[in-house]
């Protein structure tokens, strides 16, 4: 995988092209910036400490309090990281995989005993079905066995993780989990094509590069672990924003610039359906979330228990099965009317169309979060007091109840404003019907909005 | 149609078969009255478990310069002493103590966040780390001794489950990274002694 130390680097004598100062987007047009980044402590220094916060919360998880508003590692996972995980993606793009504590087990367990295997073609072109397949199965669980709920619960997922992330840290080269098989190295991929940088290189000066030590290492930084080739990248998608490219390119290549958000989505030059499936899967997560916080939602389980010999599992099961097929069938719907105008066939708009969703997903997947971080975040106080022999309680909430439900709508807004003109771009990208083909996707993207708008009217459970 | 309604099937049947879960906020482990004094004793788990518990005694009318220790008996007659240490609130009532938690789009918690039959907050709250350490029914000895040297007690009972996670997924999940490790590992070593890379 990675190239010997005793390989001579031939820098590229072309030179990036010079852009004033006060025109430029390039992050590493900073020098302290790019120092940070080009340091061997980076992103170790980060690295190192989430692993060891991370070591703390599984222990947390599986042997402490069973309650989880008494239990710190429930609140820093499902009150602490996971609201704030979405809005590092839209900022930073992927770069929490840069930093997750899986990672940093499977470099290391890579390092000590991995066989560096190539991975195998199936699961290059199943993983993002796996993933998908993953992510509607743990919402399923979690509302069945209450993962978010129960600290067990929640220790057993992230244990189980581990353990897949060991496996495939011995066998392939890599980060083969994260690219193939994690569903949060999913779900960031999805956002993060919405996020406000970009790395990517600078065309003419690798174009008559001879090393393409971005991608093989340079004998001292290994190659990009996601098995992207900074050269032909086009999507933010599958770059953690790690620095291994930055560090080894001999040409001063590689550009971290900012960028509008969600303009990725703009131009997605080869759409891909399993992409565009997993983003409509995400509203139909979002949907099931707060579907069940609803007052309708417990005579309709009475209801649908009554069908199904009484067992509320399976009753949730046909419901779950309803609310993600729901968006997904409107979607659907949207791209075979769409596709008639287009010419297209219905998998090909989908997948064209499908990416439009992923602004409102992340807006969702903020806004609903937005309530547990802002009115249960004060638990993690508390509980982390507690860890030091402080018994302290209170009210867990930052801002009131109108004010976190401002915020709410604003993201909201913000996120349905974003697909709309997305979906919009995608339409009048190339000469043809445009408007035509656009219209059907704004009436589904509108509803999926507005249904979301409502929810967020709802009164909602808490998560400690 | 098969290759849908077949997994469909499956699922389920798998449904079917998983058991539905709830958790609650802090789960009350009884009820206690010592003298005209009504407390609660709630736990850190759905069920206390061996091992550290954290236990959080509420004292509804407590008069001041009354003295309250708690003691838990094990089912071998082991003693263990709560050292229980006043609990500061923060800013107002409390999630987990007493009242029910009215969330802030206004819906109750259900949830659990401790809520029970007083209405009105506690005058004593206090929490302390009690290790159990076998399974089995546990005595808990309430003693509470007013201003005037009059002393009350109150007693109740609960079980204590084995803690932590379950054997079988400790070793499922061992016993798959410890081979894969040791695979590679051996792997490794014999690509060594071949010469070859690995």
């Amino acid at each position: 995988m990675e190239v010997p130390a005793n390989m001579a680097v031939q820098p590229n004598p072309a030179r990036r092209p010079v852009v004033p100062p006060e025109e430029s987007n390039n992050l590493l047009d900073s020098a302290w910036f790019k120092a940070l980044l080009k340091s061997r402590w980076f992103p170790a220094i980060l690295s190192y400490p989430v692993l060891v916060v991370f070591g703390y919360i599984i222990y947390a998880l599986l042997w402490g309090p069973g309650a989880a508003s008494a239990n710190l590692g429930t609140s820093l996972t499902w009150v602490f990281w996971w609201p704030l995980i979405p809005i590092f993606m839209f900022t930073m793009g992927r770069f929490w995989c840069a930093i997750c504590p899986f990672a940093t087990t499977l470099d290391f367990v890579q390092k000590l005993v991995g066989l560096g295997r190539p991975v195998p073609p199936w699961l290059k072109k199943y993983g993002i079905w796996i993933i998908d397949a993953v992510f509607i199965l743990i919402t399923w669980a979690d509302h069945v066995f209450g993962i978010v709920e129960s600290p067990r619960g929640s220790g057993y997922l992230l244990g189980l993780m581990v353990t897949g992330v060991v496996v495939t840290a011995v066998f392939y080269e890599r980060r083969a989990w994260c690219r193939y098989l994690c569903f949060l190295g999913g779900l960031s991929g999805n956002y993060s094509r919405s996020s406000m940088i970009e790395l990517r290189a600078t065309p003419e000066i690798c174009a008559t590069c001879t090393t393409q030590s971005c991608y093989k290492g340079d004998g001292k930084t290994p190659g990009c672990p996601i098995f992207e080739f900074p050269r032909t990248m086009q999507s933010t998608a599958n770059c953690n924003l790690c620095a291994n490219c930055i560090k080894t390119c001999p040409n001063d290549s590689i550009r971290l610039d900012a960028r509008i958000p969600t303009q990725e989505l703009w131009f997605v030059r080869k759409p891909k359906f399993e992409e565009s499936f997993l983003a409509v899967v995400i509203v139909g997560i979002v949907l099931v979330q707060n579907i069940t916080m609803l007052s309708f939602f417990g005579p309709v389980m009475d209801w649908l228990m009554s069908f199904v010999f009484g067992s509320k599992t399976l009753a949730f099961t046909v419901l779950f099965l309803v609310a993600m097929g729901v968006p997904f069938a409107m979607v659907a719907g949207a791209a075979k009317l769409s596709g008639k105008v287009t010419a297209e066939s219905f998998v090909q708009n989908f997948a064209r169309f499908g990416y439009a969703v992923i602004p409102l997903d992340l807006a969702g997947h903020i806004a609903h979060n937005m309530f547990h971080l802002l009115a249960e975040g004060k638990s993690i106080v508390y509980n982390t007091a507690a860890l030091f022999g402080h018994q302290i309680t209170g009210p867990a909430a930052f801002l009131p109840a109108s004010t976190i439900q401002l915020v709410q709508f604003a993201v909201l807004g913000i996120g349905l404003g974003g697909s709309v003109f997305t979906a919009y771009k995608i339409a009048t990208r190339e000469k043809g019907p445009g408007l035509k083909a656009f219209w059907p996707h704004l009436i589904v993207l509108v509803i999926f909005g507005l249904v979301n708008l409502y929810l967020f009217t709802m009164p909602m459970s808490h998560r400690v | 149609m098969r290759r849908i309604l077949l997994p469909a099937a499956l699922i389920l049947a798998m449904a079917a078969a998983a058991p539905a879960y709830a958790s609650a906020g802090l789960p009350k482990l009884m009820s206690l009255q010592a003298g005209s004094y009504a407390a609660t004793l709630s736990g850190d788990s759905p069920s206390a478990h061996t091992g550290a518990n954290v236990l959080t005694l509420a004292i509804f009318d407590l008069p001041e310069g009354a003295k309250v220790s708690l003691e838990l008996t094990g089912p071998a007659g082991q003693v263990v002493s709560v050292p229980l240490q006043p609990l500061r609130i923060v800013e107002g009532p409390a999630d987990g103590l007493g009242e029910a938690a009215a969330d802030d789009h206004g819906a109750t918690d259900a949830g659990g966040h401790g809520g029970d039959e007083h209405a009105q907050p506690a005058s004593y709250n206090a929490r302390g780390k009690a290790e159990l350490a076998s399974t089995g029914t546990w005595t808990a000895v309430l003693k509470i001794e007013d201003a005037q040297g009059r002393t009350h007690e109150a007693r109740g009972t609960f079980d204590a489950v084995k803690g932590g996670p379950s054997r079988f997924y400790l070793g499922f999940t061992g016993l798959l990274m410890g081979a894969s490790v040791t695979y590679g590992a051996v792997v490794r070593i014999q690509n060594k002694r071949n010469g070859g890379a690995r």
